[in-house]
């Protein structure tokens, strides 16, 4: 059974670089995931940093969800999407997440769904909707910008019972 | 106008800090000086000392500061890097704004008319043939070799923040 407590979309097993970011309009209103990939977006007239979901590209991941269970009934509920701000995390990280595609990009298109399987060690990208993945959803989905060459971590630990099926990885952000 | 229009008063502003340490420069360096937050890549020294250049495409990283900017001057600042030939230089991942990057594409500057470079965000950034960040290749443009990735454009040159590029670096 798992000998770390995750109670938390994101784990954070050894820190790296991390700062604030704005928000853009987009991403407030759909919410993400703690350990989820953002991009820089263009924040128009104002001269903030603001990000975006990543797409594939990066930036780097955001650390906190914006609505984590664990938030509830505290000071942190709602608080980055209403103040528009989140802490974002760069370079070398290692983490464990919730925030990786479970689901081939091509079975999520039609299905039956087709399961990902994760092993250590492997290259690690963000997905079209700035999830964890292991394969090019690029290629896969034949986005003109194919092959994504934008590495962003390594499998440190496959999703197990052990871990409570949280993905681990080393970031390279 | 930028929101803080003193802070744009040097070449490369640092919002977000990486890895960072002094080199000693190159005499050819020393000789045409540089702008703050232009590329350099390491170059055969005299001795034992870390010594770079200025970047043909290449990288290790960008130095901080400028050789002679305007607000070194007349301070115990001025000139001090090309008279003891040293220089501070950044690796690693920041998130700066520099207003040395290419303003014109590679093809327009060989034999003009100047045609404006346009920067999308997200581009990733390279090295110039002069060291400046780009997002043209240009070693694939000028067939001198492959261009290695190191950065995206985090904010686009816009008149709120003075025109200067804001880069995630990754070097």
């Amino acid at each position: 059974m798992p000998t770390v407590t995750r109670n938390r979309d994101c784990v954070v097993h050894m820190k790296s670089d991390s700062f604030t970011v704005a928000l853009a309009p987009s991403l407030i209103a759909s919410g993400w995931t703690g350990g989820s990939g953002v991009m820089w977006s263009d924040s128009g007239a104002s001269d903030k940093f603001m990000v975006e979901q990543s797409d594939g590209l990066y930036g780097g991941m955001l650390l906190f969800g914006s609505d984590e269970l664990s938030d509830k009934w505290t000071g942190l509920s709602d608080n980055q999407t209403v103040y528009s701000f989140a802490t974002i995390c760069t370079g070398g990280w290692v983490v464990s997440t919730v925030s990786f595609e479970t689901y081939t990009w091509a079975s999520r298109q039609a299905g039956p769904l087709v399961a990902i399987t994760y092993t250590a060690g492997e290259k690690l990208y963000w997905s079209l909707r700035g999830l964890y993945t292991n394969t090019d959803e690029w290629s896969e989905s034949g986005d003109p910008r194919a092959p994504n060459t934008f590495v962003v971590g390594r499998v440190v630990a496959a999703p197990s019972v052990t871990n409570n099926y949280y993905l681990t990885a080393q970031t390279n952000l | 106008m930028p929101t803080n229009p003193l802070i744009y008063s040097r070449d490369c502003l640092v919002w977000v800090m990486g890895d960072r340490y002094t080199v000693t420069v190159s005499d050819a360096l020393v000789a045409s000086g540089w702008p703050g937050g232009v590329g350099a890549m390491w170059v055969p020294g005299d001795n034992d000392e870390r010594t770079v250049g200025l970047s043909d495409g290449r990288f290790g990283g960008f130095l901080l500061w400028g050789s002679s900017e305007t607000p070194d001057q007349l301070t115990g600042l001025s000139d001090s890097q090309q008279t003891y030939r040293y220089a501070t230089f950044c690796a690693g991942g920041w998130l700066m704004s520099t207003s040395t990057y290419e303003t014109y594409t590679w093809a327009s500057r060989q034999a003009g008319p100047l045609v404006p470079l346009t920067y999308g965000i997200n581009d990733p950034l390279y090295f110039s043939l002069r060291g400046y960040w780009t997002n043209e290749q240009e070693m694939v443009l000028s067939g001198a070799g492959t261009n290695l990735f190191c950065g995206f454009v985090a904010q686009v040159p816009k008149r709120s923040t003075n025109y200067w590029l804001g880069i995630q670096t990754e070097l």
